[in-house]
């Protein structure tokens, strides 16, 4: 392997990301800055209601509008009127029914976005408004207005092993609690948008940003009933996704109306509309039982989990799998009951988002070994430690895994953290309290068992003579491009330099699967590691037929092939010598999957553990996290910089979820329309300091090399706040965003409401 | 969204202000750090005909110590109050308070007197001056007419400056005895507008005893509420805990929030007891000499 060197200190090191600089400097065109000669602008009538008939729908008087050119409706989608990555029931344009405040009902495509605006007003559709579904768990009643044809449950998953029931009756000590979990915004930078440009041949180019151009591909050939190579997808650079861009957004509409109208047309949503709109992560309720017997062996752990997926389906059965599959987390319980529900409702659509289902089970999970802990008069990481997995122990749902030290390492490793340790200052004659939390979490890469998750890449040594390495995955700002070009420079011996990476666009790149699960670092670096002997071999094999030399006597450097120490062919005149036979190799092969037959079963998992130092004002119940550590256990750190950048993002996008983050919906509709309402930490509102370390080494048997990290820092650290919550001041959290008026409101009801009076 | 067309001027002169003050009527509007005015205009919810820009009248920037009162000038920028060593050492109230308006971007821009003729019930410096106790002087083609800071906030965003007037300068009194003062503020997030935010100056003699004592809370009323009248059950008065539980009853009677988004009517009315206490406490103690240090 080439990953020996380093440890500890990698994360130190300095490397310039290869879009670092356009990126800085402002000078990166993203897919929504691109303009065409005689491009129209385009926009999306969404529904007035969150659950209506629509009655009738009249476009005359906005296509009559001048500098209209085009108005779409549900007749004019040219094939499948739906989409969606599982089932496609999301309407690309409603027909008869709304189900969500954002069911696009008719588009527009005009001569300047305000014209568009103005059509878009003079769209008639009569409703009959219908009743709102907005309680899941009422959604699940029968007696409810049901959604879908197949009622309001849209998946249902389960886990069981041993007799819960029985085990509880031997239990010293049951912990029994409920957990809410809000509707959380990714709030990407960037809001959804891009240009659709109809080509002479027939064909039509879409330049829009998501996580799977050839997904796109797919799901825009069924609506356009259009053959898949016909599309063209380009879709990267994105500024942002955080998952929320993977399911399609405003492509049906710019491509249907650019296919109508003949011309570009360019689609970008305005905050409001991407608000309502967009996917969110799934808000649930999350009812779990735990007991343990007296020296602390959890013996049985009873979870009920109900997700809010909102009008349509997207990734909702996914997030739901892995969120049963997680509820275990990396405890080896032997007594285990889990079940889920993902319900549709009339509350925007949720779907996915870094975490994908563990952070809300993660945040249940964590605050039930909390609690034991505490009952049971145990420090709460000896009480982790008892539990905690072996390397050669099975998954969480008892499947094989590969095997792994991450769930020890990171205990350990945040054990040792001073943060822990140190001092507690007070103020206002006692009034700040500070409070100390450690959480950890397990969290699987790939889709899991039973699910298509192909990867694969190319390199080649193009005309140009530079060495092509091509993958299907996005750049949205995960620091993808730094990590094929540390991979590919590592394995290959040549200099960056010499390569030309291509990405995010299906007329020119392989199949490699999404960009989404954790998955892009891991499918690069194995892709990679396939395809490095049978391309240096080939390479060195044309360079001594160029020049003579036998292959054991050269070596790949540097601008070229070289010989005893100075350069003897560049790449470019080896690409000039061979040009009539391209040097190109592929691979194709499937993400590691766990060979038992549970849907969405994981084989490959990295590890994180969260400590944080909080302090609480009882006065006024404001929280703030002075100090956070992490500790990850991923495999080897490729780009440093890229992983200090996911960890202490995923950091603070937890923070904010912890804290202030919540898309608030009142009956089905937003009340958070905007960043004025819906909270985002700034920099006055991060900790003060965020210590990360990855710990590099992977058990001996795993040759799977470095997994993503993409979600791994958003999972523990909610947990870490609500047990340092509670160390400062005895309130335990059960539901974020963690409520201040609540905090005040239960102080006053225990003792410690003595230090509030005339304080 | 970007602002409707709007006439723009850029006069020289104080004098050349009023005059097109007085020129464009209720269609003028005056723009200095632009940090309300110009998000306002660009979300359309204002839409000034004529906008007199005062940023070339640098005789209003100012920061001046004058024996028994500092004088700062409107057009003086809200970072240059916060950096200030005669605000440190004369007016801590100012010093404390300022940071806590928006970021340091925003005060770079944001001035003194437009955050006092805007009067954003939430705003820092409003609260702050209204503490302090004041002079605002105020002047048209006419005259300069000089209006307390207890008569000059009228309602939300309201003033008793009329269309063809503009502020000039505030004069700010400098307490000479044992003085203390607090700033305090809750808002969801730093740099956002206040829950609730508290503010009090008060000055004790040699036995410790309050003489004087202005506690001031914004975010509850329309205008930054003074709590009338606590001179009279404080002065002559050593703090304790009943005195501080009287501030609490007093605040509870005197204060009305309403309920939004961001935080409920009671929570609101909560946290303008604690805040008000705090901020008493805390600005005792300072005039009595003890550290106080803010975490």
């Amino acid at each position: 392997m080439d990953y020996e060197e380093g440890k500890g200190l990698r994360l130190k090191q300095v490397c310039i990301r290869p879009d670092g600089v356009e990126k800085v400097t402002g000078h990166l065109k993203f897919l929504t800055d691109l303009s065409f000669p005689n491009m129209l602008f385009a926009k999306i009538l969404r529904s007035e209601y969150p659950h209506a008939n629509i009655v009738s729908i009249s476009t005359e008087k906005a296509e009559e509008l001048p500098g209209v050119r085009a108005v779409i409706t549900s007749k004019d989608v040219l094939g499948l009127n739906g989409f969606g990555l599982i089932f496609p029931d999301q309407p690309v344009l409603c027909k008869d029914k709304v189900r969500f405040v954002g069911d696009a009902v008719a588009a527009v495509a005009a001569e300047t976005e305000e014209i568009a605006e103005a059509a878009l007003q003079l769209i008639e559709v009569e409703y009959e408004p219908l009743p709102v579904v907005d309680d899941p768990e009422q959604a699940m009643l029968p007696s409810s207005p049901q959604l879908h044809p197949n009622g309001n449950i849209l998946h249902q998953a389960s886990y069981q092993s041993g007799n819960v029931e029985e085990a509880f009756q031997s239990c010293d000590c049951i912990v029994e609690e409920t957990y809410q979990l809000p509707r959380q915004m990714h709030a990407y930078m960037e809001t959804e948008g891009g240009v659709f440009v109809p080509e002479k041949d027939g064909t039509l180019t879409v330049y829009a940003g998501t996580q799977h151009g050839y997904k796109d591909r797919y799901q825009l050939a069924r609506i356009l009933n259009m053959p898949e190579e016909d599309i063209r997808v380009v879709s990267s650079p994105l500024g942002g996704s955080f998952g929320g861009k993977d399911e399609l957004n405003i492509q049906p509409y710019g491509a249907l109306l650019a296919l109508k109208t003949g011309f570009p047309v360019k689609i970008h949503q305005t905050r409001r509309e991407s608000v309502r709109s967009g996917i969110k992560r799934h808000p649930m309720k999350i009812k779990m039982k735990t007991g343990a017997k007296k020296n602390g062996k959890i013996i049985a752990h009873q979870v009920r989990i109900i997700a809010d997926t909102g009008a349509y389906a997207t990734l909702g059965p996914a997030v739901l799998d892995f969120a049963v599959e997680h509820a275990t987390g990396p405890y080896m319980i032997p007594n285990i009951q889990v079940e889920g529900y993902s319900v549709f409702t009339n509350n925007g659509v949720a779907g996915e988002f870094r975490g994908f289902g563990g952070n809300q089970v993660t945040f249940a999970l964590e605050g039930q070994i909390d609690r034991l802990a505490v009952k049971l008069g145990m420090s709460p990481l000896e009480l982790r430690q008892k539990n905690l997995r072996q390397a050669h122990d099975p998954g969480p749902v008892g499947q094989k895994i590969a095997p792994t030290d991450g769930a020890q390492q990171v205990l350990k490793q945040i054990s040792q953290s001073k943060l822990l340790n140190s001092c507690r200052k007070q103020d206002h004659n006692g009034l700040i309290k500070t409070g100390v939390g450690v959480a950890i979490t397990m969290h699987g890469g790939g889709l899991g068992y039973g699910r298509l998750d192909p990867a694969g890449g190319r390199i080649s040594l193009n005309e140009e003579g530079k060495i092509e390495i091509a993958f299907g995955f996005e750049e949205f700002g995960q620091g993808l491009l730094a990590v094929i070009e540390q991979i590919a420079i590592r394995a290959i011996g040549c200099s960056r330099e010499d390569l030309h990476i291509v990405i995010g666009d299906t007329y020119k790149v392989p199949r490699s699967g999404s960009s989404t699960a954790s998955r892009g670092t891991s499918m690069v670096w194995q892709a990679i590691q396939r395809m490095k002997a049978p391309f240096q071999n080939s390479l060195l094999e044309r360079a001594s037929q160029c020049t003579d030399v036998p292959v054991s006597q050269l070596k790949i450097g540097e601008k070229g092939v070289w010989h005893q120490d100075e350069l003897l062919i560049s790449y470019k005149e080896l690409a000039k010598q061979t040009i009539d036979k391209p040097l190109i190799i592929e691979t194709r092969f499937d993400f590691p999957a766990t060979p038992c037959s549970i849907p969405g079963g994981h084989f490959l998992y990295s590890f994180a553990a969260c400590a944080v130092k909080v302090e609480v004002d009882l006065a006024t119940g404001f929280v703030r996290v002075k100090h956070l550590e992490q500790a990850v256990a991923a495999g080897p750190v490729i780009f440093p910089q890229g992983y200090l950048g996911q960890i202490e993002g995923g950091s603070v996008m937890a923070l904010g979820y912890t804290l202030t983050e919540e898309a608030l919906i009142e009956k089905g509709t937003y009340v958070t329309e905007n960043f004025d309402t819906y909270l985002i930490p700034t920099i006055k509102d991060v900790p003060l300091s965020i210590d990360i370390t990855a710990i590099e080494e992977l058990c001996e048997e795993d040759e799977y090399g470095p997994r993503g990290v993409g979600e791994i820092g958003t999972v523990a650290v909610a947990p870490a706040i609500a047990m340092a919550i509670y160390d400062a001041t005895g309130i335990w959290v059960n539901k974020l965003p963690v409520s201040r008026e609540e905090i005040v409101n239960k102080m006053m009801e225990t003792e410690m409401s003595k230090w509030l009076t005339s304080k | 969204m970007k602002p409707v067309k709007f006439d723009y001027y850029s006069p020289k002169t104080v004098d050349e202000a009023l005059t097109l003050l007085e020129e464009a009527g209720f269609d003028g509007k005056i723009i200095a750090g632009g940090q309300s005015l110009v998000p306002i205009m660009n979300m359309r919810l204002s839409s000034p005909e004529c906008l007199i820009d005062i940023n070339q009248l640098h005789d209003l920037q100012f920061i001046e110590f004058d024996s028994d009162k500092v004088k700062i000038g409107a057009l003086t920028r809200q970072a240059e109050v916060e950096r200030s060593d005669v605000v440190q050492k004369h007016l801590g109230l100012l010093s404390e308070a300022v940071p806590f308006i928006g970021h340091v971007q925003t005060r770079n821009r944001g001035t003194f007197g437009g955050s006092l003729v805007h009067a954003d019930p939430t705003a820092e410096i409003p609260l702050s001056l209204m503490a302090l106790g004041g002079t605002l002087h105020i002047a048209s083609k006419e005259e300069v007419r000089e209006v307390n800071v207890e008569d000059f906030f009228i309602t939300y965003l309201t003033t008793d400056i009329m269309p063809n007037e503009m502020l000039t300068e505030i004069h700010i009194p400098i307490e000479q005895e044992r003085n203390g003062y607090s700033f305090y503020e809750i808002s969801r997030r730093h740099g956002d507008f206040a829950l609730v935010a508290s503010a009090c100056q008060l000055t004790i003699d040699h036995l410790d005893r309050i003489t004087n004592v202005r506690l001031v809370l914004g975010g509850v009323e329309a205008t930054p509420l003074l709590i009338e009248g606590a001179n009279e059950w404080m002065n002559g008065e050593v703090l304790s805990d009943s005195l501080l539980q009287k501030v609490e009853d007093i605040v509870d009677e005197m204060v009305d929030p309403e309920s939004d988004i961001h935080a409920t009517a009671e929570y609101r009315r909560h946290l303008s007891k604690k805040l008000a206490v705090r901020t008493v406490k805390s600005a005792y103690e300072r005039a009595r000499g003890e550290a106080n240090e803010r975490s």
